[in-house]
């Protein structure tokens, strides 16, 4: 056959050239119309210009807060991730855990694939975020220092998590019970507050911590309000000049029982001598979320009970 | 009286000395001659009570050493070693009055006293460092340290000097002087001294008795004439040497035959 | 120094250094974050706090309550550990050993750490472990230094840094299992804290701090002959294990009551001895006793600066004598 007088070599190889091309044609892959992942743009508390995807399916809390706040919105069901302190509500609980707020698993991070990873400053992750970031992992801080911030923090993962409605609905309903309690004590002359973050040694809130504000709010007014700082460590002789006429220990709640006691330095404050030491519970307190309202009512009702006797 | 009975020292299973009698006599310069390792350090350190003996008796004075406190042997035994490396400044005449220690009636914070000065300030002279009292040690040629070290020794006022290896590192001129001290030591306070040391010239030029020492073992110990001999130290040095009368001082001179091996 | 160290000059150099300790003691009472009359309060100290000479109830309380018992722990604290330090010094023979270097100061911390942990309610379980502790990481040293030519001082250097980040890792470890809130509050203790209640602690503290000089100063004779060499101190007539045992347990008490009481400050063991022997010549009999009075002067004036500077917050007091300790130690290093 080779040898065949029609048979000539060179066209058999350009038609089998041809063939395969047009083979390859026909198998190559349909090319895809462009995907362009819908994207959302944020500022968030530490200045930062966001991009986040539009739709976002997973999400990771690294702080009990936060937590909160996404369950509170209606996204738990989204929140594929969170630290071992996230205990409330009791669903976050079995949410999967990626470590502590300070120091939280990379790996176990990037491994539940999630599209946002929400922190509040307090796990002070700087060198984090660049890390996630390397993986296409948005990051978002939040960082109130006072109410309105918590509000803003709740809009902002309300805006997230696309669940504005609900997001703004929550704010409303907080803010309405805060507005009350401020109208209810606005009568009544501010307390002066001690507020004891730590006993021994002794630290209290200072002019960034957003308790402060809620000291306010619930008519009473921190004599360490103008301390620079968030939680600075105070000396005991100006917590003994400050005479404060209340205490409030924040104490119980995920953190145990320590901090129930005031320190030796307030003894003979006027708060202890007449017995107007308050515990509140700690979750109220240092999780900026939904229940700082709780805590801000139930700071209101220690500091002024006529207020609120129905 | 400082006294070795039978002494056996092993570390392990190896025998660093095995059966050493010897008795140190007043006005006595005894000499240890031998190779390295032949246990000669290991025996001077079970003499003053430092290394413990596997078997055997050291006595001072008849007691047993074990019995006594450390104060009490260092009224009587003094050791001139090579002197450990001095790393806080101390002068000349502090570290003599170190030796004043063993005396001192209150040990704990006890200051000395005018006697602890004036043998300290007799023994400088002894030794010609009176000069040298207000300088730091450190400052001090090596020659003139090892004479400090020696006063030191001789400020304790004990009966008994174990040296050890006095004169290494001493130049030819110091060598002299030191040993010249320890011979007026023992010729005018009667003390017994032991002197350790590789130099058998030397030896043979101070010491009243020579003790030849190899693997642990004393293979004779005599005055210097009758222990230094061509064959007692061929055994022990495994080298020939020739043995022949110092010019001046008629001691027993020994010198090597380099390149000629029995 | 070239004069020769006698009963008298110690006399006169620990008197002086006993006066400058007292006034200090007065004048710093005068200073903190909150104002004080300063003749009223010099009129109710003078009294014995008997008489308020016109101070407030507030006022009187925060001088005698507050102030002047944290003064006295500052001493306390500042004196056992410049004693210890002192001490190591000459038994070591290295001017660089200090209880912190040596693993002391953490093996003192863990104590407390455990105490905290495990019998929280319990004050007296915090010197109590943290001698033990100290007193532990000392022998744990001690062994590990130990060679066949015996420990030379350079092997029980290298002994105490193995040790001491062995346990600085421990602390970290057991930091990292506590929650959040109390993170904070054990960093700053880890750096010197003298701001604790002082009730139980100072008395105990005191005491360990003047039987410990004491008892080191009794020994100061052998101290004196082991700082040029162990073997040479055996000679003379130096009971060299007796005095060894003695340096240790009464360091690791010193060291252990400092760091219950107040966490780890650090370089006053390092510092104020060498301060001490620069000025006043290495003789232990007049070192010890004035390191200790040096080292109270030192750590009070330090805490002064702590709670004063940023009032009425405060710094850890630690950080203080490391910022003064530093740049004194370089100095010192350049001048000898």
């Amino acid at each position: 056959m080779f040898s065949s007088p029609h048979f000539q070599p060179k066209r058999l190889l350009s038609l089998a050239l041809a063939l395969l091309f047009a083979t390859a044609l026909a198998c190559a892959p349909a090319p895809k119309p462009e995907t362009v992942t819908a994207t959302q743009q944020l500022k968030d508390d530490a200045g930062r210009n966001v991009t986040l995807p539009a739709h976002v399916e997973r999400v990771i809390t690294l702080a009990p807060n936060l937590t909160e706040i996404v369950f509170a919105i209606g996204a738990g069901n989204r929140l594929v991730g969170d630290t071992s302190y996230c205990d409330y509500p009791a669903e976050a609980k079995n949410v999967a855990k990626v470590g502590d707020t300070l120091h939280p698993s990379l790996e176990r991070i990037i491994a539940l694939k999630p599209q946002v990873v929400l922190i509040s400053t307090a796990s002070q992750l700087e060198t984090f975020t660049q890390q996630l970031q390397n993986q296409n992992i948005a990051v978002f801080v939040t960082d109130p220092h006072d109410l309105d911030g918590v509000f803003r923090s709740i809009e902002q993962v309300g805006r997230i998590m696309g669940e504005e409605q609900q997001a703004n609905a929550l704010v409303q309903k907080l803010r309405d019970r805060a507005n009350a309690v401020e109208q209810a004590v606005k009568q009544e002359p501010p307390v002066r507050v001690f507020y004891q973050a730590s006993g021994e040694p002794l630290y209290t809130a200072g002019h960034d911590a957003f308790v402060t504000d809620l000291i306010r709010r619930a008519g009473g007014i921190s004599v360490t309000a103008e301390i620079p700082g968030a939680w600075p460590k105070f000396s005991n002789e100006s917590a003994l000049a400050a005479k404060p006429a209340a205490i409030i220990l924040p104490t119980g709640g995920s953190m145990g029982a320590p901090n129930s006691t005031p320190a030796e330095a307030l003894r003979s404050s006027p708060a202890v001598q007449t017995g107007r030491v308050y515990k509140i519970n700690d979750d109220h307190l240092a999780r900026p979320g939904p229940r700082v309202v709780d805590g801000l009512e139930e700071m209101a009702r220690a500091l002024h009970p006529e207020a609120f006797k129905q | 009286m400082l006294e070795a009975r039978d002494v056996t020292i092993k570390y392990d299973e190896r025998v660093a000395v095995a059966n050493v009698s010897l008795r140190l006599a007043a006005g006595e310069i005894t000499a240890i001659i031998g190779p390295n390792g032949a246990g000669k350090s290991t025996l001077l350190r079970a003499l003053n009570g430092q290394v413990r003996r596997s078997s055997g008796a050291v006595l001072l004075d008849g007691e047993p050493i074990e019995k006594l406190s450390r104060r009490a042997i260092g009224r009587r035994i003094a050791v001139v070693a090579q002197e450990a490396e001095l790393r806080f400044p101390v002068t000349v005449l502090e570290f003599v009055l170190g030796g004043r220690f063993a005396w001192a009636s209150n040990a704990g914070w006890g200051w000395e006293t005018e006697k602890d000065l004036s043998v300290a300030g007799a023994v400088l002279r002894e030794t010609e460092l009176t000069d040298l009292s207000g300088r730091l040690m450190n400052e001090l040629s090596g020659g003139e340290r090892q004479r400090a070290v020696l006063a030191r020794a001789l400020a304790t006022e004990a009966a008994h000097l174990l040296l050890d290896e006095p004169t290494a590192n001493l130049d030819l001129s110091h060598q002299s002087t030191l040993l010249s001290l320890v011979r007026n030591r023992c010729d005018q306070h009667q003390a017994a001294a032991l002197v350790v040391t590789h130099d058998i010239n030397l030896a043979a030029q101070f010491a009243d008795q020579i003790v030849l020492m190899k693997h642990g073992q004393v293979l004779d110990a005599g005055p210097p004439q009758a222990v230094l001999t061509p064959e007692l130290l061929r055994e022990v040095f495994e080298i020939t040497v020739l043995v022949d009368a110092h010019p001046v001082t008629s001691a027993p001179r020994v010198t090597p035959v380099h390149g000629r091996r029995s | 120094m070239t004069t020769r160290v006698t009963l008298r000059r110690t006399l006169i150099a620990c008197s002086a250094l006993t006066l400058a300790l007292v006034a200090a003691i007065v004048a710093m009472s005068l200073l903190g974050s909150e104002p004080l009359p300063a003749r009223a309060s010099l009129c109710a100290i003078f009294s014995a706090g008997t008489s308020p000479c016109g101070l407030s109830r507030d006022q009187y309380d925060i001088l005698f309550q507050l102030r002047l018992p944290r003064i006295l722990l500052a001493a306390a604290v500042g004196g056992s550990l410049a004693t210890a330090g002192a001490s190591y010094q000459a038994l070591l023979r290295n001017p660089l050993a200090e209880p912190y270097l040596l693993g002391v100061s953490n093996g003192a911390a863990v104590g407390t750490m455990v105490a905290l942990v495990f019998f929280g309610t319990l004050e007296w379980s915090r010197p109590v472990l943290a001698f033990g502790g100290a007193l532990i990481a000392t022998l744990a040293v001690y062994q590990l230094a130990r060679g066949r030519a015996g420990t030379t001082p350079e092997r029980l250097i290298l002994a105490g840094v193995i040790v001491t980040t062995f346990l600085s890792s421990v602390i970290v470890f057991v930091t990292t299992l506590m929650d959040a809130t109390r993170i904070r509050s054990f960093n700053f203790w880890l750096l010197g804290d003298l701001s604790g209640p002082t009730h139980t602690l100072l008395p105990i503290v005191i005491a360990i701090s003047v039987v410990g000089t004491v008892a080191l100063t009794l020994n100061a004779r052998s101290l004196n002959l082991l700082m040029l060499g162990e073997r040479d101190a055996f000679d003379l007539g130096v009971e060299v294990g007796r005095v060894r045992i003695l340096v240790f347990v009464v360091a690791s008490l010193l060291v252990g009551s400092s760091v219950a009481a107040s966490g780890s400050v650090g370089y006053v063991g390092l510092v104020v001895p060498h301060l001490v022997r620069l000025s006043l010549g290495s003789d232990n009999r007049i070192s010890i006793p004035a390191a200790a009075l040096g080292g109270a002067l030192f750590v009070i004036v330090a805490d002064t600066v702590a709670r004063t500077v940023i009032a009425p917050r405060e710094l850890p007091v630690g950080a203080i004598t490391a910022l003064i300790g530093a740049p004194l130690f370089i100095y010192l290093l350049k001048r000898v």
